[in-house]
């Protein structure tokens, strides 16, 4: 018996690519010999594959110039890390000297982290770091332990020389304190951090943290709060509560608290743990949680309260996006237009004016001041916002209270906007903002015709490229986008 | 030897085993990058991707896993690459900027005209793989950086060998559509 025309074309691929067994080809070629349509999707197919083929060509070149070059850099680096390989001075000449060994514990090492660690606390003072968007970005192109700097040369911090990569701190809202190991003392963190398995991490009042964790998994620390890393794919909860993403990790991580092991397999999380208090929400996948006789899957927006031997679960009345709040703190720091601060943000305005208790969503989003300004303007100058007069105009309102001067621009922006309401609440802020109305009273820009208004939204902006080095690093083009502009 | 050898001696601190492996899988670390950030910075980050791996390599408990550990690894450098400066639209300005699709050496065979339209060609199909949806993306791109076994690529993956098939097939199906498309 033959292919059908169905099976043919699941088969083609595997056909090509010699995956098909001898018997499976054997009844595709006799199919094809039967059917012409089949034979004309094959040969197309084939054309494309072989097009295919072509055009990938320069692409495998230069991936095999690339590994010519990564054997080359290892060459120059000698052996790599071993569990076995003796313990070896760090150099700050030689960076294979600094990244082989593992650590092992012991009375020198914890002198030398000790050491390294205040000198570093002292150099780089992580608690007075106003660039932290800089440091964000450095953190990500040259990631400590790595060693490798965004020009390809090699450098390894003196304070996370010796430390394996199970953990790195990439982002802290104040002194982040580590130890290394349960029960030793705790220091205070140098920026970008490395951490190895078997350290305490604990934030304190008012800190939050970001840790990069093995691969793709990312944890947030609320303050407050005490974490030992057991291991690359696991940790405790001590106490206090995180945030952990391991939505795009190949390989589950696993939580542990006092009484239960939480598993998060593609999943992003949120939980709180005062012993024998536990608390999980899940924010997406799914989670597995066992106790020592019991095992719940909890799903994407459903909470599991566990109290000692009783457990609830139960989808929370407030909105994951609110009850995760405090993830914010975070956000904020890694600089303007942050995707996620953004999502969130679009979030949130999504309930403004829809869901039950829409103040509580409004007051959130005013929690974030100015950083609300972008997502805010990118929804009033969306088409899809035309149809919605009243929430433009709420969100035309929100921004006027809670602009900052970095949104200038975007206020300029909307001066001409078609809607006298949006322009009226947008002139408030501006006058606000820089004292100045340029003649026109904010009254003005929604009882006047747009194109009344017009000439005087002409003279924000030219005032705009004379005034912008008043305002440094603000950044932006109050030119509007043409929908926005009426013909007449 | 296979690549869980080469894994164990790397581990033991043999250099010139982690040298093996990095030709045996740069291809498809720089396909696995392609599909997720765009072809211009692909080559980059793999080679991070690829130090990276040498480094922590002592790290890894597993060595039959060592294509979906890199591949773990890979993805977390192209999310911190993302992540910087504010990178999340770079895959699509890559297709129109120097990710583009690079010219071939003439073909003697071809006259200056039919190059430049077997250019064209190819230059359209590279711009329809850039625009498959990811999953199919990813398949696609690391199967033509190095053509490894369904079997391989499932490991990789962590997906079955099944599921590359229909992945793939799909894959090409939606290539042909679009390009019947556009180019009638």
């Amino acid at each position: 018996m033959t292919f059908d025309c169905r099976q043919t074309h699941q088969s083609v691929s595997g056909w090509l690519d010699g995956e098909l067994d001898a018997e499976a080809a054997r009844e595709l070629e006799s199919h094809l010999a039967e059917c012409s349509a089949c034979r004309q999707e094959v040969d197309s197919a084939r054309r494309e594959h072989e097009q295919l083929i072509t055009a990938f060509a320069p692409r495998r070149a230069a991936a095999r110039q690339a590994a010519e070059s990564v054997v080359d850099r290892i060459a120059t680096e000698s052996a790599p890390p071993t569990k076995q390989t003796p313990e070896k001075s760090p150099s700050s000449e030689s960076i294979t000297a600094s990244r082989l060994p593992t650590i092992r514990r012991g009375l020198q090492l914890l002198l030398a982290a000790a050491a390294g660690f205040l000198v570093a606390v002292l150099v780089f003072r992580p608690w007075e770091q106003p660039a932290i968007e800089d440091q964000q970005a450095e953190t990500n192109q040259s990631a400590p332990g790595d060693g490798s700097s965004p020009d390809g040369d090699f450098f390894i911090h003196p304070a996370v020389a010796e430390a394996t990569d199970v953990a790195r701190l990439s982002l802290t809202t104040g002194p982040v304190e580590y130890a290394p190991a349960a029960g030793a003392d705790f220091f205070a963190c140098p920026s970008n951090a490395a951490f190895e398995s078997g350290a305490v991490l604990r934030t304190l009042p008012s800190v939050r943290c970001e840790v990069d964790l093995d691969e793709s998994v990312r944890l947030r620390l609320n303050e407050t709060t005490e974490t030992r890393l057991i291991g690359p794919r696991q940790l405790e909860l001590v106490r206090g509560r995180l945030w952990l993403d391991a939505s795009n990790s190949a390989e589950p991580y696993t939580i542990a608290t006092a009484d239960v092991k939480i598993t998060a397999d593609h999943a992003t999380l949120d939980c709180q743990a005062e012993p024998p208090q536990v608390t999980l929400l899940v924010l997406a996948g799914n989670v597995s949680v066992e106790g020592d006789d019991w095992r719940e899957v909890v799903a994407q927006g459903e909470q599991l309260a566990i109290d000692g031997d009783a457990r609830t679960k139960q989808r929370p009345a407030v909105d994951p996006i609110v009850e995760t709040r405090w993830v914010h703190d975070l956000l904020i720091h890694k600089g303007a237009n942050d995707e996620e601060l953004n999502q969130r943000i679009d979030r949130l305005w999504a309930q403004v004016g829809r869901a039950k208790m829409t103040h509580l969503y409004e007051a959130e989003i005013r929690s974030l001041g100015g950083h609300c300004v972008t997502p805010l303007s990118c929804y009033i100058q969306s088409p899809d916002s035309r149809q919605e007069h009243d929430r433009r105009v709420s969100a035309a309102r929100l921004l006027a209270d809670v602009a900052q001067v970095e949104s200038i621009p975007e206020l300029i922006k909307l001066l001409s906007d078609e809607d006298g309401e949006v322009r009226y609440y947008a002139a408030l802020a501006l006058e606000r903002l820089t004292g100045q109305n340029f003649g026109r009273q904010a009254k003005d820009w929604q009882a006047s015709s747009w194109t009344a208004c017009q000439p005087t939204a002409d003279q924000w902006r030219t005032w705009w490229q004379t005034a912008k080095g008043r305002y440094p690093g603000v950044k932006g083009d109050p030119t509007p986008q043409p929908p926005m502009q009426k013909k007449s | 030897m296979s690549d869980a050898d080469l894994v164990r001696q790397a581990q033991q601190g043999d250099a010139a085993s982690y040298g093996e492996l990095v030709r045996r899988w740069s291809a498809r670390i720089v396909g696995f990058c392609h599909a997720k950030v765009g072809a211009a910075p692909a080559e980059d980050l793999a080679q991070e991707t690829l130090l990276r791996g040498f480094r922590a390599v002592a790290t890894l408990s597993d060595p039959d896993r060592f294509g979906a550990w890199l591949r773990g690894i890979a993805t977390r450098v192209c999310l911190d690459w993302l992540k910087s400066k504010g990178r999340r639209d770079a895959r699509f300005q890559a297709i129109d900027g120097d990710g583009r699709f690079e010219t071939l050496a003439a073909d003697a065979r071809l006259s200056p005209g039919e190059q430049a339209e077997v250019n064209d060609e190819l230059a359209q199909l590279m711009c329809e793989v850039e625009r498959l949806p990811e999953q199919y993306r990813e398949v696609l791109m690391i199967y033509y950086y190095d053509e490894p076994t369904y079997k391989e690529l499932a490991a990789m993956l962590e997906v079955s060998p099944a599921t590359v098939n229909a992945r793939l097939t799909k894959a090409r199906q939606l290539l042909r559509r679009r390009l019947s498309g556009v180019q009638p």
